[in-house]
C-alpha cells in the first residue's frame, strides 16, 4: 500500500504537480533524517545532508527506477550523500593537524549517558562501511536485500558486513564497561 | 575452541529472526554443547536489543519547509518564475521602502493610464472583471482593439487560438490554449518597441508565467485563456514571435504581427 503510494507520489510529481513532492518529503524527512544523522553523527551536519539527498532525490527523479522501492532509491540517495559528507570531512580534518579526538576516557562514557548515547557512542568507532550497515539494518529495519541495493554491495557482503559489526559493537561496548 | 563459521551464520540468523525452526533447533544444539559459542550468542542478543531499542531523534521542525525551499530555486534557476498576483510586485527591488512606493507609483500611474482608456467604452465585455489581479482594469480594453492576427492551433496536444490586437499605445495577445499535457507557450518581443505591462489569466489556475526582459512564457495544463498586454514603445512595433513547446521541443512557431491587418 505504501509503495503504491509512494509510486502514485512520483508519478503526480513528474507530471507536473509540485505539491506531490511535499507528500513525499512529508512521509520520508524523519526516517530518512534519522539514517543520515545515525551515518553522520552531527544534528546540524544531518540536517543539510537530508536535505541535499531531498533536493537530488527531486532533480534525479526521472531516474528512479519502479523495480525497486522508492524509499530504497531514497535511502541509497541518502546513504550515498552522508558518505560523501564524511569522506569530505575527513579530508578537511587530515589537513587540520590539531582535530580532537573523538575517543573519550572510560570515565566520560560511563558518566550520566544512557543507553542510547553509549550506542551512538559506539557506532562513532566502528568504520564507515560497518556503521552504514547495522543503521540501516537495526535503526531502519531493513532486509539484507534492501540494504545490498541502497549500499551496491552484494547481499553476501552485506551479511558479512553486519555479522562483523555486531562483534565489533560488542568489543567496543565491553571495553567502554557497558 | 572459536566458534565456526556455521554457527556464526546461524547465530547472527537467529538474531534478525530468519532462521527455519530447523535451524533454530541447530543452533541450540550447538550452543548447548560449545559454552563461547553460548556467550557469543548472549552478547550479540544483547548489541542487537540495544540497537533495536535506541530512540529515534526528533528531525529538525524546519526540515520540510528547507527542503522544499532548496527545490524551487534549483528547478527554476534559469528564469524567473512569477505567478501571475505577484508578477508586477517581483519585478521591483527587494529594498522594502523603495519596493512599496514604487508599487505604489505603479499603481497610481497604471489606474490612470487604464481608467483613460476605459471611460470612452460603451460596450460590454465578456470578461468578468473578478478575474482582473493587481490594480489593472483591461476588461474592456481589448475590444476597442484593432484585430491586428490571428491562428488557430491544431496540434495533437494542444488546440486553442491565439490573436493579437492593437489600440491606445497598447497591443494585446489573447491566448486560448487546451492542453493535457504541460506546454510552454513562448511570446518573444522586441523590447526596443514593445513593453510586457501586464496580464489576465481568466479562471486562475496558478498555471506559472515566467517573464523575461523580451520574452513571456506561459505553462499551461487544461483549457486556460490568457490576455497579455504590451504598450508600444515605437510606432510600428515589430512582430512577436510564438512558439509552442512540448516536454522541451518545438512544436508550433508563427509571427505575430502587432499592427493593423494587413500592414
Amino acid at each position: 500500500m505504501i509503495e503504491q503510494d509512494d509510486l502514485a507520489l512520483v508519478e503526480r510529481c513528474l507530471s507536473g504537480d509540485n505539491r506531490a513532492f511535499e507528500g513525499i518529503v512529508e512521509r520520508y524527512q524523519k526516517p530518512v533524517f534519522n539514517a543520515v544523522f545515525r551515518i553522520v553523527n552531527d544534528y546540524d551536519d544531518s540536517e543539510d545532508v537530508t536535505q541535499a539527498a531531498f533536493v537530488k532525490a527531486y532533480e534525479k527523479l526521472r531516474s528512479y527506477n519502479k523495480k525497486y522501492k522508492f524509499f530504497s532509491w531514497l535511502y541509497r540517495i541518502a546513504v550515498n550523500e552522508s558518505i560523501n559528507f564524511i569522506n569530505s570531512r575527513k579530508n578537511l580534518e587530515e589537513l587540520d593537524e590539531t582535530v580532537m579526538s573523538n575517543e573519550k576516557t572510560p570515565d566520560e562514557t560511563l558518566d550520566g549517558i544512557d543507553s542510547s548515547e553509549r550506542i551512538r557512542d559506539a557506532l562513532l568507532d566502528l568504520k564507515l562501511e560497518y556503521r552504514t550497515v547495522v543503521v540501516l539494518k537495526h535503526f531502519q529495519n531493513l532486509s539484507y536485500q534492501e540494504i545490498s541495493y541502497i549500499t551496491e554491495i552484494p547481499e553476501k557482503t552485506v551479511k558479512a558486513r553486519l555479522f562483523t559489526a555486531r562483534e565489533l559493537l560488542r568489543d567496543i561496548l565491553l571495553r567502554k564497561g557497558f | 575452541m572459536t566458534t565456526n563459521n556455521r554457527v556464526l551464520e546461524l547465530i547472527n540468523r537467529e538474531i534478525d529472526g530468519l532462521n527455519s525452526p530447523k535451524e533454530s533447533e541447530e543452533l541450540s544444539g550447538h550452543l548447548s554443547r560449545d559454552h563461547e559459542a553460548a556467550l557469543l550468542f548472549e552478547d550479540l542478543k544483547r548489541v542487537s536489543t540495544l540497537l533495536d531499542g535506541a530512540e529515534p531523534v526528533e528531525a529538525p521542525r524546519n526540515l520540510r519547509a528547507n527542503i522544499l525551499n532548496s527545490i524551487d530555486p534549483k528547478r527554476y534557476a534559469e528564469k524567473r518564475r512569477l505567478n501571475p498576483l505577484t508578477t508586477l510586485v517581483n519585478f521591483l527591488p527587494q529594498r522594502g521602502s523603495l519596493r512599496y512606493a514604487l508599487v505604489f507609483t505603479f499603481g497610481i500611474v497604471l489606474g490612470v493610464v487604464i481608467y483613460g482608456l476605459l471611460s470612452d467604452m460603451g460596450k460590454q465585455s465578456s470578461v468578468e472583471s473578478t478575474t482582473l489581479y493587481g490594480t489593472m482594469r483591461l476588461d474592456r480594453a481589448s475590444e476597442s482593439f484593432e484585430p491586428a492576427d490571428n491562428a488557430e492551433i491544431n496540434l495533437q496536444n494542444v488546440q486553442g487560438s491565439v490573436s493579437t490586437k492593437h489600440g491606445k499605445g497598447l497591443v494585446s495577445v489573447e491566448l486560448a490554449l487546451q492542453s493535457q499535457q504541460e506546454v510552454e507557450t513562448v511570446l518573444q518581443f522586441d523590447p526596443h518597441s514593445l513593453s510586457f505591462v501586464g496580464l489576465q489569466q481568466l479562471d486562475y489556475t496558478g498555471n506559472p508565467i515566467d517573464i523575461g526582459g523580451n520574452s513571456v512564457h506561459v505553462r499551461n495544463i487544461g483549457d486556460n485563456k490568457y490576455v497579455l498586454f504590451f504598450s508600444e514603445k515605437a510606432q510600428s512595433p515589430r512582430p512577436m514571435d510564438f512558439k509552442i513547446l512540448s516536454s522541451g521541443s518545438l512544436v508550433y512557431e508563427k509571427a505575430l504581427s502587432t499592427g493593423k491587418k494587413g500592414q
